[in-house]
């Protein structure tokens, strides 16, 4: 079949050659388009559900908010993986982590339908929000806003109304938050002492104000019910009517008299323009100002994104006089436009370098260009493809094409070589010989690189079926690998023949082979002949190195992923759990005064605490200063220093990470040192004390080395709780006290107030000196009947008690965690012994403990992988048998593979310490894939020689075989067999490596030419993982070459020919005429079909 | 002669792995801790020491305990912002014996009036204590896990 394939392509070589050059354009214009991102989409599918409640503490957010939800609408949807929850002041967050597979778009439709029967408490919280789908490296832009002429209520009213809604629309934008933002609202701050002075109640207050507007969300007032304003219609005409709000500011709204008063608004109460209570806030480099935080949709291309939102704001920027917007604050597009450009240089480097080393092997400007155009086709085919399957083009998936590199040369070098070969010294210019001659060259070729080709995919196909993610991380890889590889084996077998047939014929048959590679040729006889001699000895040296290499592997750590050399760090800050805003914004913003005063560093902008519907779940007492590098500065020394300053303040917890360090922390799971006991329950004085017997009984487990339990972490809390009697004295119920109290320290919305297109809160409230501190909340005046008032500190009793920051729920319930440290690798016996004992407990009702299994799944990872990666040997293993028709010699070619991986390994390790990282494992499988395409092209040569009788040789010109040493007819009975073809011996082996010398060399060499120029360019972003990717392969290379050039020769000689594989059975593809021509030749000279061997 | 090449190679690439295992990173300078946290005997609240650049960083700033006159008796009254609450319900502020030295004292507040806070109970008057910084002393007794 492949036969016809080549014949096809050269028959419609032209039709071919079009094709492959529209292939060749085309494609690389489409692929500039291609979304380019550093990190493929890793994140499981999840729905993230916010539910804003304003001044609700945290318990109180999970009983009204997060439990019924949780409970009775997200518990038992389809496809869910694990439910959890957190329940903060001001907040509750339930993320829905679904199976690995799960097709977003379809749970998300699952989620809100259950959320339609949401019931948002009014006036208590907003109703819960299903946030927008984020990718996993989700932040795009953070833009600071600062203004010396403008208030912030009025730059956040800019900001929400104006920008963010703008920046909304741009393509691949998913939510645009903004930090400190300052919602402008219209606030009626009652004075309790005025109220008395004028005999109001905070109701009368509360109805005076709603009433006075159009609409008011509070039920028991008349303006809940606004009424329309209706039309007329005359004779002629229909004349609409509508009402005009004569209150537009502070000052219209306080003259409105007090209803059943005659008193005004002004004399109770302060009737001022306001912002509700923070969340969160932000500060840029010129201090107090809003940071507005792009985010992206999973898939989006970061630089379109990037270029859309700095149009939108370049439109916007006439309209927003008075604002300086900073757009450096953080710039992930930067990082992968220099990491862009860099590698671009690579590349072009490299292709000149190729492009000379090509040269140098044909020494014919022809076939150098049939191969320098079969490379990139390749490459640029297996883009396309990935690009119409819609992944971005990611460091994995360069990685897995530069893996490649090796197979793609290799592929067009060979075909070329072997028709070079025919070609010359061809007595006949004609088409038709030109074409056999190709189609037999090819032929030649193909069985090794089909064989090649199927054992390097075949060796990848373990990274398929890892779970998890590192699946989805590694995936992408092996995808681009494989698709590299079939991609060049297409174009070996189509566009490199109908080139060849298209361009070469015209070729002067007495070109000679380039001069350089006939003195190559010479040195290397000569050497092998020698290095033949101590077979023994080379071979004993090789399997040392081989036993060391391999013996090293244990010692070696992993580091996954390499820190990309991103220009911006992330700072996370957290203060003692209860630190108010206040102090996190002033310490936050000392830090980063004196980070902006380092040498080296651009730009820093924090934002603290949360903002509505971001990606921060978090209160106030945690921040993050966002600090953006200089190019041209040191980077280490920067960095150093930036940690220096950091370390350096007291009473603060802290990360000094890049972003996509952050975000890719749990790439491959590395706790494999901790076991964690998870205990259930309903209270957290019983979960701990349940915790503490768990720890005790675990406590004897051997190989555990420490044991702790994770305490929810508590801050004070002020607690009221209304004495029965008291309250019942003075005639007052403890919902009355509660909404009094509630309406005074917290505010409540009245109404809304339009203003052009914008609405705003109106809001009544207390004025601040009501509510300063905690003498100010015993002394809270409320009103009871009758018209007397009573001290909150009289009917309720105020005590300060310690309250979880935070409410954390898995699958529903609430939990504390027992964490145990254990010696490394005994993680599944300490697991089983823990179990055990954990059924000895005796529980509370309702309380149980589990361990979590989030340990098992390295292990079983790990069991897993090792099982695949067994299977996949022996398909190799049985791939290799079939290709050469013996065990032996698959023997030999296994050995080839260690042997070739020692001087990869050799050289990562010699240059970037005992670390296994992502860049070197990808260099081995580099080097592996070249030393199965050199030894298989070697050996499968030998039996190609071994299998023709001396008489019929292909190339007329080849030497008869020489003995050079009488003494070495220890070799000539080794195997037992003398192989019907002629003179298997030393110098069969001597002079058939010497024959596959240039393509084998000049693979190596060209894939070194290509590769290298990424080590000149230093430690230049975009290059991380490349850099010790391309040591190894160099490394690998050298060893690879060399073994195969001088082992696998020594290894022939010692196994013997084999039978050659059924694919060089030729008897099975002639054509009938071949076949009777065969037939007749063999009545002639004897009983021998020119075919298979026979062992 | 082949041989004998042969030999050294290999002798030289076993001992790569070796050489290379040994190898560490580079030295860190040590950094001093700004904050060094003394827990003393019994039920005493630690003792903290700053170093100065700490104290620069952080803005602290101290106050002495003042006396004022309430009805006639005399009261003490401090800054508000100095005021810890814990979370059992204490209120604690940070004195400040020594330079760079601060050490929790338990207080009793009668009343908060605006910025100032009468005590019924704290330190001697002249007492110098931190009204601004109080919560990173607070945070520097806390451990931070990680999260």
């Amino acid at each position: 079949m492949m036969r016809w394939i080549v014949g096809a392509s050269m028959q419609l070589r032209v039709l071919v050659a079009v094709i492959a050059a529209m292939l060749l354009v085309l494609g690389i214009s489409t692929l500039r388009q291609m979304p380019v991102d550093v990190l493929p989409e890793f994140a499981r599918p999840y729905v993230e559900i916010q539910t804003e409640s304003l001044g609700l503490s945290a318990e109180e957010v999970e009983q009204l908010i997060t439990v019924p939800m949780e409970q009775d609408l997200l518990n038992g949807l389809p496809w869910l993986s694990s439910i959890r929850s957190e329940s903060l002041p001001g907040l509750s967050s339930v993320v829905l982590v679904f199976d690995a597979g799960t097709d977003l778009m379809r749970a998300r439709q699952m989620v809100s339908e259950r959320l339609t029967q949401a019931v948002a408490m009014p006036h208590v919280s907003k109703p819960p929000t299903m946030l927008q789908p984020l990718s996993a490296t989700n932040r795009v832009m953070i833009i600071g806003l600062s203004s010396s002429t403008l208030s912030p209520i009025q730059m956040s009213v800019l900001a929400r109304w104006t920008i963010q809604p703008r920046l909304m629309g741009v393509p691949g934008v998913a939510n645009v938050s903004i930090w400190g933002q300052r919602d402008r609202q219209l606030q009626v701050q009652v004075d309790p002492q005025r109220l008395h002075d004028n005999n109001v109640t905070l109701l009368q207050v509360l109805e005076t104000t709603g009433n006075a507007l159009w609409v008011s969300s509070l039920s028991f007032v008349e303006a809940s019910t606004p009424g329309t304003g209706g039309f007329i219609d005359t004779a002629n005409q229909r004349l609409g009517i509508r009402h005009i709000l004569p209150i537009v500011s502070p000052k219209e709204l306080a003259q409105v008299p007090i209803e059943d008063s005659k008193a005004r608004l002004a004399d109770v109460a302060s009737v001022v323009e306001n912002h509700q209570p923070l969340i969160g806030d932000a500060l840029t480099k010129d201090g107090q100002g809003l940071l507005l935080v792009v985010e992206k949709f999973p898939g989006a291309n970061t630089l379109d994104v990037t270029h859309g939102v700095e149009e939108a704001l370049g439109e916007m920027a006439p309209g927003l006089a008075g604002i300086t917007i900073d757009k450096d604050i953080f710039r992930p597009a930067d990082y992968i436009e220099t990491a862009v450009s860099n590698l671009g240089t690579a590349m072009l480097a490299g292709f000149i370098l190729l492009a000379i080393v090509l040269f140098a092997l044909f020494y014919d400007l022809r076939t150098t260009l049939i191969s320098l155009l079969a490379i990139p086709l390749s490459l640029v085919a297996a883009g396309l493809v990935l690009y119409y399957m819609g992944a971005t083009f990611n460091v994995l998936v360069l990685t897995g094409f530069v893996a490649a590199t090796a197979v793609v040369v290799y592929d067009a070098i060979i075909d070329l070589e072997h028709v070079q070969r025919k070609m010359r010294g061809r007595a006949d210019r004609s088409l038709k010989v030109a074409a056999t001659l190709i189609l037999d060259a090819s032929h030649e070729a193909r069985s090794a690189t089909v064989y090649a080709a199927l054992i390097v995919l075949l060796a990848v196909t373990p990274t398929f079926f890892l779970g998890g993610t590192s699946g989805a991380f590694f995936r992408p890889l092996a995808v681009a690998y494989s698709l590299a590889i079939v991609a060049s084996l297409v174009v070996s077998l189509t566009v490199t023949p109908a080139l060849c047939l298209m361009f070469l014929p015209r070729d002067s048959v007495d070109r000679r082979e380039s001069s350089l590679v006939r003195w190559f040729r010479q040195r290397y006889e000569s050497l092998l002949g020698h290095s033949i001699r101590h077979g023994r000895l080379t071979m004993a040296m090789v399997g040392i190195l081989t036993a060391i290499a391999l013996a090293a592997i244990p010692f070696l750590s992993r580091q996954p992923l390499p820190s990309f050399k991103e220009l911006s760090m992330l700072i996370r800050l957290r203060a003692a759990p209860g630190t108010s805003q206040p102090e996190m914004t002033r310490i936050t913003g000392r830090m980063g005064k004196e980070l902006r005063k380092l040498d080296g560093i651009r730009n820093v902008g924090a934002h603290i605490g949360r903002a509505v519907l971001g990606d921060q779940v978090v209160d106030v007492n945690s921040s993050e200063l966002w600090v953006s590098i200089d190019p041209k500065a040191d980077y280490d020394k920067t960095i150093h220093a930036i940690e220096r300053v950091v370390d350096g303040y007291p009473g603060l917890g802290y990360s000094v990470q890049t972003y996509l360090r952050t975000k890719s922390g749990d790439i491959v799971p590395q706790p494999e040192d901790k076991i964690i006991v998870r205990v259930y329950g309903d209270r957290y004085d019983v979960l701990t004390s349940t915790a503490n017997d768990v720890k005790n009984a675990i406590r004897g487990v051997k190989g555990i080395d420490e044991l702790r339990v994770k305490a929810p972490t508590k801050e004070a809390t002020l607690e009221t709780e209304v004495d029965l009697a008291a309250a019942q004295q003075h005639g007052l119920k403890p919902g009355d006290v509660r909404r009094a109290a509630a309406t005074l320290l917290s505010g409540i919305q009245v109404g809304s107030l339009y203003e052009d297109q914008k609405v705003f809160d109106v809001v009544v409230w207390s004025t601040p000196r009501t509510r300063h501190s905690v003498s100010n909340i015993h002394d809270l005046m409320i009103d009871a009947p009758g018209g007397t008032r009573v001290r909150l500190g009289d009917v309720a009793k105020i005590r300060v008690v310690p309250a979880a920051s935070v409410i954390r729920h898995d699958g529903v319930k609430r939990y504390v965690d027992v964490v145990a440290e254990v010696k490394n690798g005994e993680l599944a016996a300490v697991a089983t012994d823990i179990n055990r004992r954990l059924k000895d407990i005796k529980y509370p009702l309702e309380y149980y403990a589990r361990v979590l299994e989030d340990y098992a799944v390295p292990q079983e990872a790990r069991t897993h992988l090792v099982v695949l990666v067994l299977t996949a040997a022996a398909g190799v293993l049985f791939l290799l048998q079939s290709a050469y028709g013996s065990w032996k010699l698959a023997a030999i070619s296994c050995l080839a593979f260690p042997a070739a991986l020692i001087g990869g390994m050799f050289a990562a390790i010699f240059t970037g310490g005992a670390v296994m990282t992502l860049g070197t494992l990808a260099g081995l499988l580099a080097v592996f894939s070249f030393s199965v395409c050199s030894s298989i092209t070697l050996i499968k040569h030998y039996q190609r020689l071994t299998a023709v009788p001396a008489s019929d040789a292909d190339d007329s010109r080849r030497p008869h075989f020489q003995l050079p040493l009488d003494s070495s007819g220890r070799f000539s009975s080794v195997g037992g067999d003398q192989g019907n073809g002629a003179g298997f011996g030393p110098g069969l082996v001597q002079h058939g490596a010497a024959e596959r010398l240039s393509p084998i060399l000049a693979t190596s060499l060209a894939t070194a030419a290509l590769l290298t120029p990424v080590l000149f360019l230093g430690d230049a972003p975009g290059l991380e993982i490349l850099r010790p990717m391309v040591i190894v392969i160099l490394g690998g290379l050298v060893t690879s070459t060399l073994f195969t050039l001088f082992g696998v020769p020594a290894l022939f000689l010692l196994f013997g020919p084999g039978r050659g594989s059924d694919l060089d059975d030729l008897t099975l593809t002639m054509t009938d005429e071949e076949l009777r021509a065969a037939l007749a030749q063999a009545y002639v000279t004897g009983p021998r079909l020119p075919s298979t061997t026979q062992n | 002669m082949r041989t004998r090449h042969w030999i050294m190679a290999a002798l030289v690439a076993g001992s790569l792995p070796l050489a290379s295992c040994k190898k560490t990173e580079t030295a860190e300078e040590e950094i001093e801790s700004p904050a060094k946290v003394e827990h003393l005997a019994g039920d005493q609240p630690a003792r903290i020491t700053l170093t100065e650049d700490a104290v620069k960083r952080i803005d602290l700033k101290t106050s002495p305990i003042a006396e004022a006159d309430e009805q006639g008796a005399k009261t003490k009254t401090m800054p508000y912002s100095a005021l810890l609450y814990d979370t059992q319900g204490d209120t604690w502020i940070y004195a400040n014996p020594q330079p760079l030295t601060y050490v929790r004292e338990h207080v009793q507040v009668k009343r908060i009036d605006g910025d100032q806070a009468i005590l019924a109970q704290g330190p001697a008057v002249g007492t110098q204590i931190v009204s601004v910084g109080a919560a990173e002393l607070y945070g520097s007794e806390q451990e931070f896990e990680e999260e």
